[in-house]
């Protein structure tokens, strides 16, 4: 419960205009339109509920992010989704740098990006869709997916070159 | 540093997430280096083609907005009343307990004391009196409510007490028949 009534009126005015953004990233991570207006609403509901402990000057978007997020790993569909999450200590694939992305990204459709972004795994999903499609810092991942910035740049390398390989394969495949 | 060692940045780059010194050792780095500047571009066509393929590929309802206002409003509400009326119950039990005392424990010549109800609610007073400190003391025969107490009582609406000045003075006066509270 807020510390004064005030501080009621300036919850909408924080949260509202992240409504569509938040519903975006929930459609990705459910990639269920329906499971995403609950996860949405459920976040929402508890962003409100705790808004008192929520310190003004601090980070709204990254606060209300990690709301969402761990509710929806907390949802049947989330911890469906989170069972092979544990890929950070995996040893790491030797880098291949030989796909010139600026060639094949000239070929791709954006369907095939949403294909592949879909087909990652959600851990990998959520790290790309923060960085480039929220444009949120280390810093703010970091906040959001309460894990120290050093996982964030090692998770995100391998999100980045899952997705290259998906692409890869997909031209390989013949679907772009 | 080899260019293995510098692509392991490329991603800060892209993101700018670097620190100062990071940023130009690598620029420095990718003037120099065609294969690593290629690879960089690279790297920032893929986040740009993400960016775009993943923006607003999902927009919400009208229907869906309407209906999350309108329980968020609900919800506000629901708490606001909620936060209303703990403050006001426990003010509102505070004055029953000022008044209460007021009318068994005062003695004549006591002199009423700006340390009022509004400071404490009936746990601490039950708290005080079991520890028999200051439950006797002058200071805390007279019923004092503040006036920041008496309009929370009007403005939460539930509360069991109206606002009334007279003469200069303003009391706290019961909605069931009993004694007045001046305030």
């Amino acid at each position: 419960v807020p510390d004064s009534p005030g501080d009621f009126g300036s919850f909408e005015d924080l949260a509202m205009p992240y409504f569509a953004r938040l519903f975006n990233f929930a459609c990705w991570l459910t990639q269920d339109q329906a499971a995403a207006e609950d996860l949405v609403q459920e976040t929402f509901m508890k962003a409100l509920k705790g808004f008192s402990s929520f310190h003004q000057g601090t980070n709204f978007r990254a606060w209300i992010y990690r709301i969402l997020r761990n509710t929806f790993l907390t949802s049947r569909m989330g911890l469906a989704a989170s069972v092979s999450l544990d890929v950070d200590d995996a040893p790491a694939e030797p880098a291949t740098y030989d796909t010139p992305e600026s060639v094949l990204l000239a070929r791709v459709e954006q369907k095939a990006i949403q294909n592949a972004l879909a087909e990652l795994p959600v851990n990998f999903r959520e790290i790309i869709l923060l960085c480039d499609l929220e444009e949120m810092s280390y810093q703010e991942i970091s906040q959001t997916l309460s894990i120290p910035i050093g996982t964030v740049m090692s998770r995100l390398s391998r999100a980045r070159k899952s997705m290259r390989t998906l692409l890869a394969a997909g031209r390989e495949g013949g679907s772009l | 540093m080899t260019c293995e060692n510098w692509r392991a940045w490329l991603d800060a780059y892209v993101d700018e997430c670097c620190t100062p010194e990071q940023l130009a050792g690598i620029e420095d780095h990718l003037q120099s280096c065609s294969t690593c500047a290629a690879e960089a571009l690279a790297r920032l066509q893929l986040k740009r083609a993400t960016r775009a393929a993943a923006k607003a590929q999902f927009i919400p309802s009208p229907e869906f907005r309407l209906r999350l206002e309108k329980t968020v409003q609900k919800s506000r509400k629901t708490s606001l009343e909620c936060w209303m009326d703990s403050r006001t119950r426990n003010r509102a039990g505070a004055a029953a307990y000022y008044s209460f005392r007021h009318r068994f424990h005062t003695r004549p010549g006591a002199q009423p004391s700006d340390r009022g109800a509004s400071r404490f609610t009936h746990r601490h007073a039950r708290q005080r009196k079991s520890r028999r400190c200051g439950f006797h003391r002058p200071a805390y025969r007279e019923a004092l409510v503040s006036r920041q107490t008496a309009l929370h009582l009007q403005l939460a609406g539930v509360a069991r007490f109206t606002l009334q000045t007279a003469g200069g003075q303003t009391h706290l006066l019961p909605k069931q028949p009993g004694r007045s509270i001046a305030i």
